[in-house]
């Protein structure tokens, strides 16, 4: 918590211009720190060669700074999208780019011209620095809730290993009859769908704040919410019978198929490239790479990961021994009778 | 029985903290509370919601060993 995060950029309060116009942008940063630079140096980038670099007006505060650009009328080439990132490198601070920053009108450019272009976009995007020390990738929508993948993430984690876990012993179970087996798989099934609750509502209140509302229909909202009622109903199907051997066969057999239906839901649904999806790495595998989960994270993400199962494994060992000690109760009860 | 009293109590009032300091319910105040400072509130009530979780099985499960416990000593 608190591992900052790293700077980015907020707002600008221009997000068109003109072709061959001067602009000039205030820039509102978040977890930046302006006013310390010694020496700030700003570009609009149109593409992975071509940019130009802009001068510094004013630095209000820290967080807020004025910039000056004038954008070449001449293009090097006419460009699928004109849209062109702003790319801030502060000395201590690293460097920080907000895509997609300003739109250059359409109508405006009218020149294209190989030679007089590049020589137009002649800014330099080198020497950036690197930030020093720990923090978090910065990410528009998300902010500071890209820590939610150390809560959020790891729950749906720990809920497959724990279902997998309970199919294990269901499958040990129907091998040789041993009631042990039905406990475990009970206690697992049982904190599996916990986590799997708690992973839709946390889904929820981060969605509501995110995507604008908790509920969106998305692909995995959805699978997880039928995935989830496959194992209510497996509660359902224990309290149905009467006799404990029945009940343990027929349970063990319907957690097999309950799991079995879990991987095509959960793995290979929403992979689907024609299904869209609002989580990261839609259409395709999940997104464990890029911006979003950086090595920063991942010391925390992986040890969360473990951490949860191992949380879930020891709550299901707890309820496990609760059953045994219920049944022999029980056991004993009716012979006592 | 004493002893079950005094920590339900406990319970209660941490129960009654939680509610007070929880985002979730004091969303009517402030308009955008929950967005300010990065939203980092969003990120208190995820964990605050994990947590509870943990908290109410553990409690359950608790409640179930009592009721063990009451019914050896009744034998």
């Amino acid at each position: 918590m608190l591992i900052p995060l790293k700077p980015g950029i907020l707002s600008i309060d221009q997000t068109t211009a003109d072709a061959g116009s001067q602009v000039r942008l205030t820039v509102t940063g978040y977890n930046t720190s302006f006013s310390d630079a010694e020496s700030l140096r700003v570009w609009l980038k149109f593409d992975d060669r071509f940019a130009v670099s802009g001068d510094i007006v004013e630095v209000v505060g820290p967080r807020t700074v004025v910039l000056d650009f004038t954008i070449p009328g001449v293009f090097p080439y006419r460009p699928d999208a004109l849209d062109l990132s702003l790319v801030i490198d502060h000395p201590v601070d690293g460097a920080f780019v907000m895509p997609g920053a300003l739109f250059i009108r359409p109508s405006s450019v009218t020149e294209i011209d190989e030679s007089a272009g590049a020589e137009a976009w002649n800014g330099q995007i080198s020497n950036l620095h690197d930030r020093q020390g720990i923090s978090f990738p910065f990410r528009s929508i998300l902010y500071e809730t890209i820590r939610n993948t150390f809560y959020h993430v790891p729950l749906w984690f720990a809920m497959i290993a724990l279902l997998a876990a309970s199919m294990g012993h269901s499958v040990k179970y129907l091998r040789g009859f041993d009631a042990h087996h039905d406990r475990r798989a009970a206690a697992l099934a049982q904190v599996g769908l916990l986590f799997g609750i708690l992973g839709l509502v946390t889904g929820a209140i981060w969605a509501n704040y995110s995507w604008g509302k908790p509920w969106s229909n998305d692909i995995k909202q959805l699978v997880s919410a039928i995935a989830l009622l496959i194992y209510l109903a497996y509660f359902v199907l224990r309290m149905a019978f009467d006799s404990p051997e029945q009940r343990a066969r027929v349970s063990a057999v319907f957690n097999i198929f309950a799991f079995a239906a879990l991987i095509p839901l959960l793995f290979v649904i929403p992979r689907l490239n024609a299904i869209d999806s609002l989580h990261p790495g839609n259409a395709g595998n999940p997104g464990f790479g890029g911006e979003d989960l950086d090595n920063t994270m991942r010391l925390v993400f992986y040890p969360a990961i473990i951490g949860w199962i191992l949380l879930g494994l020891w709550m299901a060992g707890l309820s496990a021994r609760y059953f045994a000690v219920r049944d022999r109760l029980l056991d004993e009860g009716e012979h006592n009778d | 029985m004493d002893r079950i009293m005094k920590m339900r109590i406990l319970m209660l009032i941490l129960a009654a903290q939680m509610m007070q300091s929880n985002p979730l319910f004091a969303k009517q105040e402030g308009g955008d509370f929950m967005r300010s400072m990065g939203m980092i509130y969003v990120v208190v009530a995820v964990i605050l919601v994990a947590l509870a979780g943990v908290a109410i099985f553990l409690f359950s499960l608790e409640r179930r060993v009592r009721k063990l416990e009451e019914h050896l000593n009744s034998k």
